[in-house]
């Protein structure tokens, strides 16, 4: 409606006037100075420091993401197995159209990689439970606690006080899904939080 | 499903709030923990997270062992590892290579409620066809004559007589032995040779014919009634060839997948025994050894001269070992001689890098670490340096091309769209002998596909020789005559493969370029340790993972 009125004002404008209004001046451009780098947290080294070399963080290729969740859900190997097209969607390289692995996060990877965490963690916690208590991956362990952090280790490596940061945050997951009557809800919504998580999936 | 989208929508913002956990001090040149370096050997060696196992081995240990990282370097994942590697320098992909020319391809079709014959529809085109194409024979056995010949009868549509169809014979299928499958009369004949171009041949035998006697007779040879070889391209203009005995000249598309599978397989196999027994590097270029399976073997005996298009003849410097057949299990060693030259020459590679010019390249770019980059714009093609033959001269072209062309020449003893070696007696330097008086079609098709018969400009003083030789220098045709292996060891020699190889090895598992400071300082050991102990490819990845900047932080 707004358009409509504005289109018939400026036909009105067109037809009673012919004064010609003179255009706006441009706007001024803000000044952009920068006087200092920003402050840096405590503790942070300097910045030309930060040249140490180290190994670039690199995503997971599909060749790893595959045989990884197999290992980490102690299955066969060759068990997760992703269709020969969506490898290549995903960035895997056919030699023919492309020829280095694409191993950048893209929004269509992270999409598909929603959809395996769904997919892989629901088939985990089924199996879980038919499992030895030896061969599990979410409950392995009488307590929570001892689960997530397992989980953690599997997922990412990551344990004692490097995990500890991590713990609280997995609990409340973990409490907030198990408001669902699906059993294993909170381990399954640990498991999907941890395989999208960059700290699985980046190394 | 839909509780598990908000159980994954819920997991996402945990993962946001994960990210958030690592504190306020960056962790920059931090060395990694114990188990987040296993985590990182792990995948870089293996491709797969630490198993349960390792980890609860890792606990309490701030640096993973030498012991480890030997065992996941002799591990099958690191097998693996050094393929995926291999396969980013080599890009095994051989789909779009016609290695199963489509007069040769059977296809599998229900003809009639419960009879499926095998028939190649090119074939029926040429041998059926009156006004119709692609019709497949009649749903009845075949019969024959009092001559042997298959009696044939008049598809008739609308009145007129569209084709003309014969029966089905059952025939044991080299794929499946034991078996016996129905195939179309004429897929089915079993000749050796047969002539080609007969009187009354068929609308497309005859239509092709007249073309191909058009260019045979500039050089005074009439191919009609000529014999051809039943599994050569000639055949199809044979209507006695069909695909042979046990349909071995002939594939289909599992047949043609396997072969083509089998070639790649090949390379990456002759890497795997390199690098798990720790034989040179360098092998990688130059050893004579590959292995060969059924379906391969198969193909390299009966069906490597079925196609106009790729170029394959028997290789008599690699041998086929006696007594495989395409169903023969598992691989066996097939000894080469002669030109050979490590992954360079085997099918794979040079089906997959066609022209001479793209084998040097890939070796330039895969194993010198070195492209080659125009110097500028093109000059005006109205300027004389522009039309000079030779690349080399013409200008704009040649900053590239005076490099590339010798490089190229090496490869000039394999044929070009093709996969076997062209060696002196069959293919002289010089066109004399065979281009003179040509008196059969594998002549005719030598000197039309591999000599230079018209020459002009920079050409006229190569005119008749082998096409790899035109324009090269004396020094270049010594390069030639020696093959790849000449090519490869000036790069060993020189110190450019194990520089390269270095880098390479670096920038795969520290997931980057090296650093300038690294280029001089890191690099040009690694290469000297990597040469001076019998280019060891394992002893050179462990260098790299035990190098203190492998173990820090992103």
């Amino acid at each position: 409606m707004r358009t409509t009125l504005a289109l018939v004002a400026l036909a009105l404008a067109g037809c009673t006037t012919t004064t010609e209004v003179p255009p706006p001046p441009p706007p001024e451009s803000l000044p952009v100075t920068i006087d200092a780098l920003p402050p840096m947290p405590d503790g942070h080294p300097d910045l030309p420091g930060l040249a140490v070399p180290s190994p670039a963080p690199r995503r997971l290729s599909i060749e790893q993401l595959q045989s990884s969740l197999d290992a980490i859900g102690e299955l066969p190997p060759g068990t997760v197995q992703l269709p020969a097209d969506l490898k290549v969607t995903l960035g895997q390289p056919d030699y023919l159209r492309v020829t280095e692995e694409n191993l950048e996060p893209t929004p269509l990877f992270m999409k598909f990689l929603g959809d395996i965490a769904v997919s892989a963690c629901n088939s985990l916690s089924d199996y879980d439970v038919v499992r030895p208590a030896g061969e599990r991956v979410m409950t392995r362990f009488p307590t929570r606690d001892e689960n997530l952090r397992f989980m953690l280790l599997r997922f990412t490596a990551l344990e004692g006080a490097a995990a500890d940061g991590y713990l609280p945050r997995l609990q409340a997951l973990y409490d907030a899904a198990s408001a669902s009557p699906r059993p294993r809800a909170g381990y399954e919504a640990v498991c999907m939080a941890l395989i999208t998580s960059p700290e699985f999936l980046v190394y | 499903m839909k509780w598990s989208r908000l159980v994954l929508a819920l997991s996402l913002v945990a993962q946001a709030a994960l990210a958030q956990s690592a504190g306020p001090v960056c962790e920059v040149a931090r060395p990694l923990d114990g188990q987040r370096l296993l985590r990182r050997l792990s995948l870089d060696l293996r491709h797969v997270v630490p198993s349960r196992v390792e980890q609860e081995a890792q606990r309490g240990h701030e640096d993973v062992s030498e012991a480890t990282i030997d065992a996941m370097l002799s591990s099958d994942g690191f097998r693996k590892v050094v393929r995926a590697y291999h396969a980013d320098l080599l890009w095994p992909n051989l789909d779009a290579v016609e290695i199963d020319p489509n007069y040769f391809d059977l296809i599998e079709t229900e003809i009639a409620p419960g009879v499926k014959v095998w028939w190649s529809p090119v074939r029926s085109l040429y041998y059926r066809t009156i006004t119709k194409v692609f019709v497949p024979c009649s749903a009845q056995p075949a019969s024959y004559d009092t001559s042997g010949y298959l009696v044939t009868a008049p598809l008739i549509e609308g009145g007129m007589p569209v084709a003309r169809q014969e029966g089905w014979v059952e025939v044991e299928p080299y794929w499946a032995p034991g078996t016996r499958v129905k195939v179309c009369g004429y897929d089915a004949q079993t000749a050796a040779q047969a002539p080609i171009c007969p009187t009354g041949g068929g609308a497309y035998v005859t239509q092709t014919c007249n073309q191909f006697r058009g260019y045979a007779q500039a050089v005074g040879f009439d191919p009609t009634g000529q014999p051809a070889a039943c599994d050569s391209a000639f055949g199809l203009l044979a209507p006695g060839c069909g695909c042979g005995p046990n349909l071995r000249f002939c594939s289909t598309d599992a047949t043609a997948k396997a072969v083509r599978a089998s070639m790649l397989e090949q390379q990456l196999r002759l890497i795997d025994r390199i690098v798990t027994t720790g034989r040179p590097y360098t092998d990688v270029l130059l050893a004579k050894d590959v292995e060969v399976n059924g379906p391969l073997a198969h193909y390299l005996t009966f069906q490597s001269t079925t196609s106009f298009d790729i170029f394959g003849e028997k290789d008599v410097t690699a041998p086929v070992p006696a007594g495989l057949s395409y169903t023969s299990p598992g691989w066996v060693p097939q000894p080469r001689a002669g030109r050979h030259s490590g992954v360079l020459t085997t099918a794979g590679y040079l089906l997959k890098f066609q022209s001479n010019r793209a084998r040097a390249h890939r070796f330039y770019s895969a194993f010198e670490c070195s492209q080659f980059v125009p110097n500028g714009p093109l000059p005006s093609p109205s300027e004389p340096c522009s039309k000079r033959e030779d690349l080399t001269q013409r200008c704009g072209c040649n900053a590239c091309h005076v490099k590339l062309e010798p490089m190229a020449a090496h490869w000039g003893r394999f044929a070009e769209y093709g996969h076997t070696p062209l060696d002196e007696a069959r293919y002289p330097k010089t066109y004399g002998t065979v281009c003179a008086g040509i008196t059969n079609l594998d002549q005719l098709f030598r000197c039309f596909r591999f000599y230079q018969l018209e020459a002009v400009g920079d050409e006229l003083p190569f005119k008749g020789l082998l096409k790899p030789y035109v324009f090269r220098t004396p020094e270049e045709e010594a390069g030639l005559e020696a093959g790849p292996t000449h090519l490869v060891q000036e790069s060993i020699d020189s110190g450019r493969f194990a520089q390269c190889t270095t880098r390479r090895v670096w920038t795969r598992f520290m997931h980057r370029e090296p650093t300038a400071a690294e280029e001089l300082e890191v690099l040009p050991g690694l290469a000297q340790d990597f040469e001076a102990n019998g280019f060891d490819f394992k002893r050179l990845v462990k260098a790299v993972v035990m190098n203190p900047a492998y173990r820090r932080m992103p």
